[in-house]
């Protein structure tokens, strides 16, 4: 689970320029600054990341760094 | 003077002042390096490994532009390239201007921009994902990122510009029909501060081998820094670049009050069409013809009192001569010629707002850049193009044409003050 987080902030922080002095576990989506368009295309970009095929909705902007990784966990990926 | 240059009797002389310029282009980031390497006269073109393979495989890229550094934050990433080489340029033309975003009234603050072929790189991203996994894999951010309009839309998002917006979209003219418009904005007191100019990034290998398939560009690929060549007599084709220029507008008495600067006046604006065909120009140059003479009659100035003239000319064997002989007809032989792309090379709807900043620095450093790779002029024209090393002269007054395909042209008439 920690390992999953851990890729997922990578991801924020690389791949989407969020300042890491505003992201932590618990930060949700849309306090990032996250739109319903970045949105999806973070569900892009996990889907590739961690191979799986996340439907439009199952990310939202309320959701949480702990919460994405929880999500993944129940789609089978591997902790 | 023929019917099409009439300009109606109401009609009031009007200078738009420039007091801000922003340059990101080939020639570098600012304009003391773009000044710099427009007089130095070399070319700017090399090898383009994005276009290996390709039936052209050189270009002028903007060198260097590193846009998490220059622009940097989250919602960078959601840009595209002509929309950061836009957004650069503003910001670096509202600060010379003396503007601070944050305390203007962004209310009668109008942006005007022009771009031709938007953020074509998310398309070409967009076709390869839905070709390779289907629509569900292509990004929310491919059409934002793509509509040319989004230029104007995310620097009036910048820089807090809450009046009109617009892209203009009249090919390479584009740049130059912004200013033109812009310079209306401010003539019917819609706004009082316009960010005027252009953009263009789109040196993608489908958009160069598109333009290559149509003839329009050179073939030289073994010595790319010579194949941008205005007005020589062994030009083929032109070089396509990327960049952006911006310019700042206001009208003149408002500059006086608030004591800003005025680097030169858009005094004329004229526009005209070949409807002739969609991508050759009219053999006989009518419609660039048209635009110059009505931009003159717009400013109230004759051609023969033109001192320089930054031309359109691209380095084509049509357009070139075209243009040239147009120049003679309208200006006669006195006026100091150059053609600035031999340096940037021809960075479409961009080419027109660059080459207005490059023709403001010109009257100021009272110097007419050289046209790079010129060593035998066009036989069949009588002017004096610069060439070999900049030409010190005054300039009172100069013009900047444009041309695009469509048919589109403009051209600028601008004075030292």
């Amino acid at each position: 689970m920690m390992h999953l987080q851990e890729r997922i902030t990578k991801i924020l922080l690389d791949d989407f320029k969020v300042p890491a002095e505003s992201l932590g576990p618990d930060t949700a989506f849309g306090d990032l600054g996250f739109d319903s368009l970045v949105i999806v295309e973070l569900s892009l970009v996990l889907d590739t990341e961690f191979g799986v095929a996340l439907a439009d909705g199952d990310l939202t902007d309320s959701m949480t760094v702990t919460d994405a990784a929880e999500l993944l966990l129940r789609m089978g990926v591997p902790s | 003077m023929s019917p099409a240059v009439r300009t109606p009797a109401e009609r009031q002389p009007f200078g738009a002042a420039i007091t801000g310029l922003g340059l990101v282009t080939p020639a570098g980031i600012g304009i003391e390096e773009n000044w710099q390497r427009v007089t130095s006269g070399r070319s700017c073109a090399s090898r383009d490994p994005a276009l290996r393979g390709g039936p052209v495989d050189f270009s002028c890229r903007v060198p260097d532009f590193d846009a998490d550094t220059l622009i940097g934050g989250f919602a960078c990433r959601q840009l595209a390239r002509f929309v950061q080489l836009a957004i650069v340029a503003a910001r670096q033309a509202v600060a010379d201007a003396g503007w601070n975003p944050r305390s203007w009234d962004g209310a009668r603050v109008g942006v005007v921009l022009g771009n031709s072929l938007g953020g074509l790189q998310s398309v070409e991203a967009g076709q390869q994902a839905m070709s390779s996994g289907g629509p569900r894999k292509i990004s929310p951010l491919m059409v934002p990122m793509y509509l040319a309009s989004m230029v104007a839309g995310q620097v009036a998002i910048d820089l807090g510009a809450r009046g009109p917006s617009q892209v203009t979209a009249t090919a390479c003219a584009s740049g130059a029909t912004a200013v033109g418009t812009a310079r209306e904005l401010l003539r019917r007191g819609e706004c009082d501060v316009v960010v005027a100019g252009g953009s263009e990034a789109a040196l993608t290998p489908l958009a160069v081998a598109g333009l290559g398939r149509m003839g329009a560009l050179s073939a030289r690929s073994d010595t790319p820094e010579l194949a941008s060549r205005p007005f020589d007599v062994d030009r083929d084709g032109f070089v396509p670049a990327e960049g952006a220029g911006v310019l700042i507008l206001e009208r003149l008495a408002d500059v006086r009050a608030r004591g800003g600067r005025v680097r030169a006046v858009v005094r004329g604006y004229g526009a005209a069409t070949d409807a002739y065909h969609p991508t050759a120009p009219a053999p006989g140059g009518e419609g660039i013809e048209q635009a110059l003479r009505v931009a003159l009659a717009d400013a109230g100035i004759a051609g023969a009192d033109v001192d320089h003239a930054n031309a359109h000319a691209t380095s084509t064997p049509i357009g070139d001569v075209i243009e040239g002989r147009m120049l003679q007809r309208v200006l006669g032989s006195r006026a100091l010629v150059t053609s600035t792309k031999g340096v940037i090379g021809h960075p479409l709807a961009a080419a027109g707002a660059i080459e207005a900043a490059y023709t403001v620095l010109a009257i100021e450093h009272r110097s007419v850049p050289p046209t790079s790779n010129l060593v035998r002029l066009e036989p069949e024209l009588d002017l004096d193009v610069v060439h070999g090393a900049p030409r010190p002269a005054p300039i009172e007054v100069a013009v900047s044409t444009s041309m695009g395909f469509g048919g589109h042209n403009a051209a600028l008439v601008l004075t030292a003050s």
